[in-house]
Formats: structure tokens, sequence, C-alpha cells
């Protein structure tokens, strides 16, 4: 791998397109790295982007066309002494978020959202379900003596027959 | 019927119902198309496929630009091409400035070759109505965030991207937003 991006390298100078032209506006916050060390970094970033034209692929796995270009230039930019950070922010400029296998780290809501939703329904059922206390009737006092249940059933049951 | 245990469930299903109603819509792998529109558009020099001179964004800084990014081997690239000419033809003479991008599928040296070679064979019958640019090493191509071919960015006279053309133009909505650019 590493010897082909060395050709393509070559290419870039033989064909009069000057490899120090990155095209992009900030400098480079990092240092050049060696060959074996670009070729790391650069295989670790393509997997972390996602291939644009296929299914769920990531640069590194995918053989299209777009893939090869842009593992090309992050090759070409990790060369350049871009950090990760840096690499990385260039293609969610170029392409959104979703250029990304994995979402950037900032939708909480989306993660937390949904059992948090789960929690606050659990919740509710629980103090529905919850059985009332038995208290005392309004009408009741601790003061008055409760009636007889006998007695009290026959004067019901006089008046019921009146 | 108890309308707090109602208007409570009901609080909880709308929310998730419309969330989902406009989720079957929505593609979770497609791009943002208008990621860049309203940003500034990058820089670039590049030699144009006609011998013996470079072109540089910055030299057209002030006038508003259209930049088609096709290839040779792309069916609606070449039907719109004649669109583009005409448009070159009317807006040229009013400032604006017409640029192509080469885009290339091939990926080994002597392919590309081949393919820059019938690019300059089109464009000869053509008469060059245009610079076309060879973005041999496809920076310009990812710094412009294109994925396929063809895409037409149109720039404002400050630099700014306006408009993407995802596909082929609509050359009455690009001479539309040509004039108000003018």
């Amino acid at each position: 791998m590493s010897f082909f991006y060395v050709c393509m390298l070559l290419l870039n100078f033989a064909f009069g397109q000057e490899f120090e032209d990155i095209q992009i506006e900030e400098p480079p916050a990092g240092e050049t790295p060696s060959a074996l060390e670009a070729e790391s970094r650069t295989t670790k970033l393509a997997t972390l982007i996602r291939c644009t034209v296929c299914q769920g692929l990531s640069i590194e796995e995918s053989t299209s066309t777009f893939a090869v270009k842009t593992r090309q230039r992050i090759y070409q930019l990790v060369q350049s002494g871009y950090t990760d950070e840096q690499i990385i922010a260039y293609f969610v400029d170029k392409y959104g978020e979703k250029a990304l296998l994995k979402p950037l780290n900032k939708h909480w809501f989306v993660w937390f959202a949904p059992v948090g939703f789960v929690v606050l329904g659990l919740g509710i059922v629980y103090i529905r379900a919850k059985p009332k206390a038995k208290t005392a009737s309004p009408s009741q006092s601790f003061t008055q003596p409760v009636k007889n249940d006998d007695t009290y059933r026959q004067q019901v049951l006089a008046e019921l027959e009146d | 019927m108890n309308w707090k245990v109602m208007l409570t469930g009901l609080a909880f299903v709308c929310p998730i119902v419309y969330f989902m109603a406009v989720s079957f819509d929505n593609d979770p792998r497609a791009l943002d198309g208008d990621v860049l529109l309203n940003k500034p558009a990058s820089a670039f020099t590049l030699n144009s496929i006609e011998e013996g001179y470079k072109i540089s964004f910055n030299d057209y800084k002030g006038s508003p630009m259209v930049i088609n990014f096709w290839a040779i081997w792309c069916e609606p690239c070449l039907a719109e091409h004649p669109d583009l000419l005409e448009l070159a033809e009317r807006y040229k003479p009013k400032g604006v400035v017409f640029l192509g991008m080469l885009y290339y599928e091939a990926q080994e040296e002597d392919e590309k070759r081949e393919e820059l070679r019938k690019t300059k064979a089109f464009l000869k019958k053509m008469k060059y109505a245009y610079p076309t640019l060879d973005d041999w090493t496809q920076s310009t191509v990812l710094n412009y965030g294109v994925t396929g071919v063809p895409e037409t960015f149109v720039i404002d006279k400050e630099g700014v991207i306006v408009k993407k053309f995802v596909g082929p133009i609509d050359k009455y909505e690009l001479s539309s937003i040509l004039d108000g650019l003018l």
C-alpha cells in the first residue's frame, strides 16, 4: 500500500500539480509524519469516513473511485502535517456529518431521550398503580363513637320497609 | 373518561408519531446537498486542458462563476453540455465566468490519460467555449464535496457558493440565479 501512495505522490509531481497546493484554508497543526505512520493514520482515518456512493462501507473497505480518491486525499493531508481532527473536520465541512460512519457525540438528546421517556413513563405507571392508603372518611370524627353495625343495619332495613 | 390519562397519553404518542412520519421520508445515508451552501468556495490553481496556461480561482474574484464538474464518460454530463454552452454564450459577455472541471473515473495513469484525450477531442469539437480545468489529483473535486457527476456550483461575486445542482442543470433555474447575481 505504501508503494501505491508513493507512486501517487510521484504522479502529482510529474504532472505539474504542486504537492504543496493542498487547497485547504487552514495551516496544518501537526508535524510531518514518517511514511509508515502516515500510512497507518490514513488507514485509521479511512475506516471512520463513509463511502458516500456505497451502502454502509467505509472508504477503507470500498474499491469505488470515490473511495480511492478520498484515501489519496487523506494520505496527502496526513503527509502535509494535518492532524486527525483537522482531517475529520475537513470532510465534515465538505460532505456534512453524514460523511462519518459514526456521528459526532453532540446529539446527547437523541441518545438519552428514549431512556428518559421510559423512566418517566414507568414512574407515572408506578404512581398511578400504587395502592392508596386507607384514610378515615371526612364525615367521621374520632371523637364520635362508631355505630354498631347490627343496629345501623336494623335502622336501614326499617327505613327501606317504610 | 379520564381526560388526564388521555391527554398524558397523547402528549407521549403524538411526538413519536410525528417523528416517525418525518423519518419515513428520510434516508439516513443520503448526504445533505446543501452543506457547502453560503460557504466560501475553495480556491484552486489548475491547468487548463488547452495546453499552456493555468487558471486560478482568485483571478475571477468579483465575478459570478459557474463551475461544472463533469466527465467524458458521463452521459448526463454530455446531455447538459449544450445548455451550459448556451448559457455561457448569453452570460459571459455580462461578466459571468464559466469553468469546467474534470472528474476522473480512472485510477491508473494510462487510463486517466485516455480519459483526458477523449475529453480534449470532445471539447475541440465544441470549440472550447469556456476553459475546462484538469484536476489531476482530484483535490478540487473533494474540496467541493463532489461525489459524482454532473454537479454544478454557482458562486457569487463574493466567492460564496449560492447554489449546487446535483445532476444535470435546470437551465431556466440557472439562468434565473445568474440574473440575480449580476
